[in-house]
C-alpha cells in the first residue's frame, strides 16, 4: 500500500510541473479543477462576490494571466474586461490559440438580440451570459475545458478525459438522482429531458419513484413564477421550470427606477409571486423594499462557486440555490 | 391440433408485437436524436456572429461638454490670440476611438479627437495611435512580460495623464498637470502631455498579492511644455514604477514614481510620485477613492535672451465617494508653483457631483475657486455642468477609474 501511494506520488506533477490555468469566474475555475485534477493548478480572478460584468482588470490580474498556460473566460461579452487582463499580461502563451478559451462556446443560449442597440440597456451581443447556471451547459463547458486542457498538455489527455467523465456523472447525478442515472444513463435523460418528454417516459416505464436530485426537488416549483435583480437566472429558470416574471432591473445593467419598482410590486401582487432572487453581489434595498409590501421573501442567491460561504462548489450552488427557493416557498 | 397451431400463431404474434415494439423505441429514439441534434444546431446559429463591423476595428464615440458660469472675465491665450472663455457652453470633444488586434501579436489603438478650441472653432487632431508588440517572432517568451509600445500615446507620468478627459473623475485636469506637463488652453479643455516615441513595458518579481510594473521609453523631445523651447534635437527619456499591492478583496493601494528627462539647448526634467487607495466593498454600490499626484520640475528657460531656472513644485489630492449607484461626489486641492517664477502659486479648491443615467450617460456639476499670486485668477468662482456620452462599447477604462 505504502508502495503504491508512493508510486502514486511519484506520478503526480509537482506544483511547479503542473498546468496553470487562471479563470475569470470561480465557476470556470472550479470546474478546470474537476477536469485537471492534479495535472493542474486553477486560479480565479473575480471574487464570487463581486459582479463579473464590472470587474476592472487591476495590475495584480495582469500578473496572475502572465503566469498562466491556459486562460479560461466565459465569453460572451461578460467579461468584456478580460481582454485586458491577456493584453497586458506580457504572456504570449494566452494570447492566441491553444492557451486561451472561450468557455461558454457551444452552450445552449437565450435572449439573443435580435436589435444591438444600447436603447435596451446593457446588452450581450452574444446573448445572455449567465449560461452556467444551466447544468446541461456546465458539462459543455467542462468538455470545452477538458479539451483546452488535452490541447496545452497532451500527455495528460487520458486524465482529463476520464475526470470530465467522473464530473458528467456527478452532475448528471445531482440533476436526477443517482439511482435513475444507474438505471438509464445520463445521455437518455438529458435528451429526454431536452426534449421536454421526460416526465412522460418516466411515467411510461414506472421509473418516477427513481427520480431524485435537482429535477425532484424542483418539481414543487415548476410553473411558479419569481422575480429576480437582473437577468441572472433565466438558465435556471428554463431548466427547473420556474419563469422569471420580471427583473428590478428595468434595463439590464441600469439600477432599479423608483417607478419600475412600483410596477414590479404590482405585478407581485397580481400574479402571487413569493420569491424574490437578489443576486449576492447587489444590494437587496430594492428587493427589500419590494418584498416589504408584498410578503414575497428576498433569497440572496449566489451567482458564482463560493458565493456564500461554505458553498464552494458548482453541485452546491445549485442547491443552496434551489433549497433556499423552496424554503421561501412553503 | 388445431389448438396447437392457434397457441402458436398467438405466441408468434406476441413475439412479433414486442419485436414492433422494440423497433418503435428504437425510432423513437432515433427520432429523438435528430431532435436533439436540431436543438444543438439551432443553438449553434445563435452563435453566428452577427455584428456588422466583424474583423473591422471596435468603435466608440465619446461627446463630452460643458458649461460654466464665472463671476467674472475669464481669458485663456495671449496676444491677438486671447479669447473670453467664462459663461458660455462649449462641446468640449468629440472622439473617435478604433482598436482591433493587426495580427495575434500585435494590437492597434487610432483615437481621433475633435476638439473645440477656446475660440469656438473645431481642430480635428490625432489624439493617439500607436500599436503594442506582444510577441517578438523570434522569441517563444517575452522576458519578464516585455511589451513594446510605439507611437504617439498619452504616455504614463503619473496616474491621470494616461486618462482623456472624459474618463476624468473631474471636469477639469488637475492645476499641476496643466501647468507641468501642458495644455494649450487652461485647466478647462484638454491637457495633459501627448508624445511621440515608444516604451518597453516590463513585470518584475513581486510578492504575493502585489504587482510591480516598469516602463521604459524613449521619446521625441520639446513635446512637454517646460522643455518647448527645444526643437526636437535629441531624444527624451521617461519611466514609471508602479507598486500595486492588494490589501484584501475590499481594497488596493497604488504607488507610482514617474521620471522625465531631456537634454538640449535646455535641460529639463520632472520627477513625478502618485498614491492612490481604493475601497470598494462587495455587495454594494459604493466605493472610495484617495490618492494625489506630487510634481518636481527641474527647467532651464531662457526669457528675453536672459538665462534662468526654475525648480517648481506642485501637488494635488482628491477624494471621490460613491454613494449608491448613480451619485458620486469628490473633492480637489490643487497647489501649484508656476514653471516660470516658483514664488507665483496658485492654489484651487474644487468640488464634483457625478450623476451617472447609466453607464454610459453622465452629468457633472462642478464648483471650484482659485487662489492665485496671479491678479487675475485670484479669487475666482466658478460652476460647471458638464455632460459625458459614449456610444457604442467603451474600451475598459484604466483600471483605477471605478465606474
Amino acid at each position: 500500500m505504502k508502495l503504491l501511494i508512493f508510486l502514486a506520488l511519484l506520478g503526480a506533477p509537482q506544483d511547479d510541473k503542473k498546468v496553470k490555468v487562471v479563470t475569470t469566474l470561480q465557476a470556470l475555475c472550479h470546474v478546470a479543477q474537476k477536469v485537471g485534477g492534479d495535472r493542474v493548478v486553477a486560479t480565479a480572478l473575480v471574487h464570487p462576490r463581486r459582479d463579473p460584468h464590472r470587474a476592472t482588470a487591476d495590475p495584480q490580474m495582469q500578473k496572475e494571466a502572465g503566469r498562466a498556460d491556459l486562460f479560461i473566460e466565459l465569453g460572451r461579452s461578460l467579461e468584456v474586461w478580460a481582454k485586458d487582463v491577456v493584453q497586458n499580461s506580457g504572456n504570449t502563451r494566452i494570447q492566441t490559440g491553444a492557451g486561451r478559451l472561450f468557455a461558454g462556446k457551444g452552450c445552449s443560449v437565450e435572449e439573443v438580440p435580435q436589435v444591438l442597440s444600447k436603447e435596451w440597456g446593457d446588452i450581450h451581443p452574444e446573448g445572455n451570459p449567465h449560461v452556467w447556471l444551466d447544468p446541461l451547459n456546465i458539462k459543455t463547458i467542462a468538455k470545452n475545458v477538458a479539451e483546452a486542457l488535452s490541447s496545452v498538455d497532451p500527455e495528460g489527455k487520458g486524465t482529463y478525459e476520464a475526470n470530465l467523465k467522473s464530473f458528467d456523472r456527478e452532475i448528471d447525478e445531482a440533476m436526477f438522482g443517482k439511482d435513475l442515472v444507474e438505471s438509464e444513463g445520463g445521455d437518455l435523460l438529458w435528451r429526454k429531458e431536452r426534449l421536454g418528454k421526460l416526465d412522460a417516459y418516466l411515467k411510461d416505464e414506472g421509473l418516477e419513484a427513481k427520480l431524485g436530485g435537482w429535477t425532484m426537488k424542483s418539481r414543487a416549483m415548476r410553473g411558479t413564477k419569481v422575480v429576480s435583480y437582473h437577468k441572472t437566472f433565466v438558465y435556471l429558470a428554463r431548466r427547473f421550470g420556474f419563469e422569471i416574471a420580471s427583473e428590478l432591473e428595468e434595463k439590464p445593467g441600469i439600477a432599479p427606477p423608483a417607478k419600475h419598482l412600483e410596477h414590479v410590486l404590482e405585478l407581485i401582487q397580481r400574479e402571487k409571486v413569493r420569491v424574490i432572487l437578489n443576486e449576492v453581489y447587489y444590494p437587496t434595498g430594492a428587493a427589500d423594499y419590494v418584498a416589504g409590501s408584498t410578503g414575497a421573501k428576498v433569497v440572496v442567491a449566489p451567482v458564482d462557486v463560493g458565493g456564500i460561504d461554505g458553498v464552494d462548489s458548482y453541485i452546491g450552488t445549485i442547491d443552496y440555490i434551489l433549497d433556499q427557493m423552496a424554503a421561501a416557498m412553503k | 391440433m388445431l389448438w396447437l397451431s392457434l397457441c402458436a400463431s398467438v405466441f408468434m404474434q406476441q413475439d412479433d408485437v414486442e419485436k414492433l415494439k422494440k423497433r418503435v423505441q428504437e425510432l423513437e429514439s432515433e427520432v429523438e436524436k435528430i431532435q436533439e441534434e436540431r436543438l444543438k444546431e439551432k443553438d449553434q446559429q445563435k452563435e453566428q456572429p452577427s455584428r456588422l463591423n466583424i474583423l473591422n476595428p471596435a468603435i466608440t464615440a465619446f461627446l463630452n461638454g460643458a458649461g460654466r458660469i464665472d463671476d467674472r472675465t475669464v481669458t485663456v491665450g495671449e496676444g491677438a490670440e486671447i479669447t473670453e472663455i467664462d459663461d458660455i457652453f462649449y462641446l468640449r470633444g468629440g472622439e473617435l476611438d478604433f482598436r482591433a488586434a493587426a495580427d495575434p501579436y500585435v494590437d492597434a489603438v487610432l483615437i481621433v479627437a475633435i476638439e473645440q478650441e477656446a475660440n469656438r472653432k473645431f481642430a480635428v487632431d490625432l489624439e493617439e495611435g500607436f500599436a503594442v508588440v506582444k510577441k517578438l517572432p523570434f522569441l517563444d517568451e517575452m522576458p519578464l512580460g516585455m511589451r513594446l509600445k510605439m507611437g504617439r500615446y498619452r504616455p504614463a507620468l503619473g496616474l491621470s495623464n494616461t486618462l482623456h478627459m472624459h474618463d476624468l473623475p473631474w471636469t477639469t485636469r488637475p492645476q499641476p498637470v496643466v501647468e507641468y506637463l501642458g495644455a494649450e488652453a487652461g485647466s478647462f479643455f484638454e491637457a495633459g502631455a501627448s508624445m511621440d516615441g515608444g516604451e518597453f513595458q516590463f513585470r518584475l518579481p513581486s510578492f504575493e498579492s502585489t504587482s510591480l510594473d516598469l516602463n521604459l521609453g524613449v521619446v521625441r523631445s520639446g513635446d512637454i511644455v517646460f522643455t518647448s523651447g527645444n526643437k526636437n534635437e535629441q531624444p527624451a527619456f521617461r519611466g514609471r514604477l508602479a507598486f500595486f499591492a492588494k490589501m484584501s478583496e475590499e481594497a488596493d493601494l497604488t504607488v507610482g514614481l514617474s521620471g522625465y528627462h531631456e537634454r538640449g539647448r535646455l535641460d529639463g526634467g520632472t520627477a513625478i510620485a502618485d498614491v492612490l487607495f481604493r475601497w470598494r466593498p462587495t455587495g454594494e454600490f459604493r466605493s472610495l477613492m484617495l490618492g494625489g499626484e506630487f510634481f518636481y520640475v527641474d527647467r532651464e528657460f531662457a526669457e528675453s535672451g536672459v538665462a534662468n531656472h526654475t525648480t517648481p513644485f506642485g501637488y494635488y489630492l482628491f477624494a471621490q465617494y460613491q454613494f449608491n449607484w448613480h451619485l458620486y461626489a469628490g473633492l480637489r486641492y490643487d497647489h501649484v508653483e508656476s514653471i516660470k517664477d516658483e514664488k507665483e502659486d496658485t492654489r484651487v479648491y474644487a468640488g464634483t457631483l457625478s450623476y451617472y443615467f447609466s453607464e454610459y450617460v453622465r452629468f457633472r456639476l462642478g464648483y471650484e475657486r482659485r487662489e492665485s499670486d496671479v491678479a487675475a485668477e485670484d479669487g475666482l468662482d466658478s460652476v460647471f455642468l458638464e455632460f459625458n456620452v459614449v456610444i457604442g462599447s467603451h474600451p475598459p477604462e484604466p483600471f483605477w477609474v471605478i465606474r
